[in-house]
């Protein structure tokens, strides 16, 4: 595994957020960020559509294999140096589940916690910028 | 010198030689034990023994301070032995666990540092496999 995709939600003020903080992380795999809106996405992943990108956040590695939501954020952990150790701990069966349903939820209430948090998305931004005259 | 104090005095004597000499036996044996778990690196298994051995005689020394008091009078001879006898039992066989706890613990790193170094892959399966994606650069 020398590469992961990363399809995230550029409409989300707490997926733009991540996406900059994990993308500034030192990262043992290198990995890209795509929102999944994106035209590209759909180059990389012809079938990204029937995984559901809205519901889950999903990653797919070079090797074609695919991960979604609690799988994709323990995948995600595991390429970063800092908490690779973390990824390992949740992925324990006792941790799984419940590290899965976390994310789960996180994902469903994504754009209520964006507003609560006023973060903002990659989207309002790009608008704010370009719409800027 | 009363009877109380003979016994005290024994009981240090005997007690503290003792720790002193399992914690040398410790020292000299794991010794060997270390340096296979560290794969050969003398200067780190000399100092993780030196930090066991001041370990073993905090705990042991402790122990042994602690147990002293006789918490009743000592008249004559036989009371003496019998003090004796109780509180050097106990010492010895507190000493004995602590000797066979560090043992246990000598051998589980040993067996850590055996194992063979795990390979690096994703602690979870892929959801689902598709198509590599095409790279083109």
């Amino acid at each position: 595994m020398k590469q992961l995709f990363v399809f995230y939600d550029q409409n989300c003020g707490l997926c733009s957020k991540v996406k900059a903080w994990v993308a500034l992380q030192p990262q043992f795999i290198p990995m890209t960020f795509v929102a999944y809106q994106n035209p590209r996405a759909l180059q990389l992943c012809p079938t990204l559509p029937e995984l559901d990108p809205s519901r889950e956040i999903v990653i797919l590695a070079d090797t074609g294999a695919v991960y979604t939501g609690g799988a994709a954020w323990i995948i995600c952990l595991y390429a970063l140096h800092k908490y690779r150790n973390w990824s390992k701990r949740m992925a324990n069966p006792a941790l799984l589940p419940l590290a899965k349903r976390t994310c789960h939820l996180i994902s469903e209430n994504r754009l209520n916690i964006s507003h609560l948090l006023l973060l903002k998305s990659d989207t309002a931004l790009a608008n704010a910028i370009t719409t800027d005259n | 010198m009363t009877p109380t104090l003979i016994t005290y005095t024994l009981y240090l004597l005997i007690s503290v030689t003792v720790t002193v000499w399992v914690a040398r036996t410790l020292f000299r044996n794991g010794h060997v034990f270390l340096i296979d778990c560290f794969k050969g690196n003398k200067e780190l298994a000399d100092s993780v023994n030196h930090l066991l051995v001041v370990g073993f005689y905090l705990m042991n020394i402790g122990f042994v301070t602690l147990y002293l008091r006789v918490g009743y009078d000592i008249d004559n001879t036989q009371a003496v032995f019998e003090a004796l006898s109780q509180k050097v039992g106990v010492v010895l066989l507190a000493l004995g666990a602590m000797h066979f706890f560090n043992i246990y613990v000598f051998n589980r790193l040993r067996r850590r540092a055996l194992e063979p170094a795990p390979r690096e892959c994703p602690p979870v399966a892929p959801t689902t496999h598709v198509e590599p994606p095409a790279l083109n650069l």
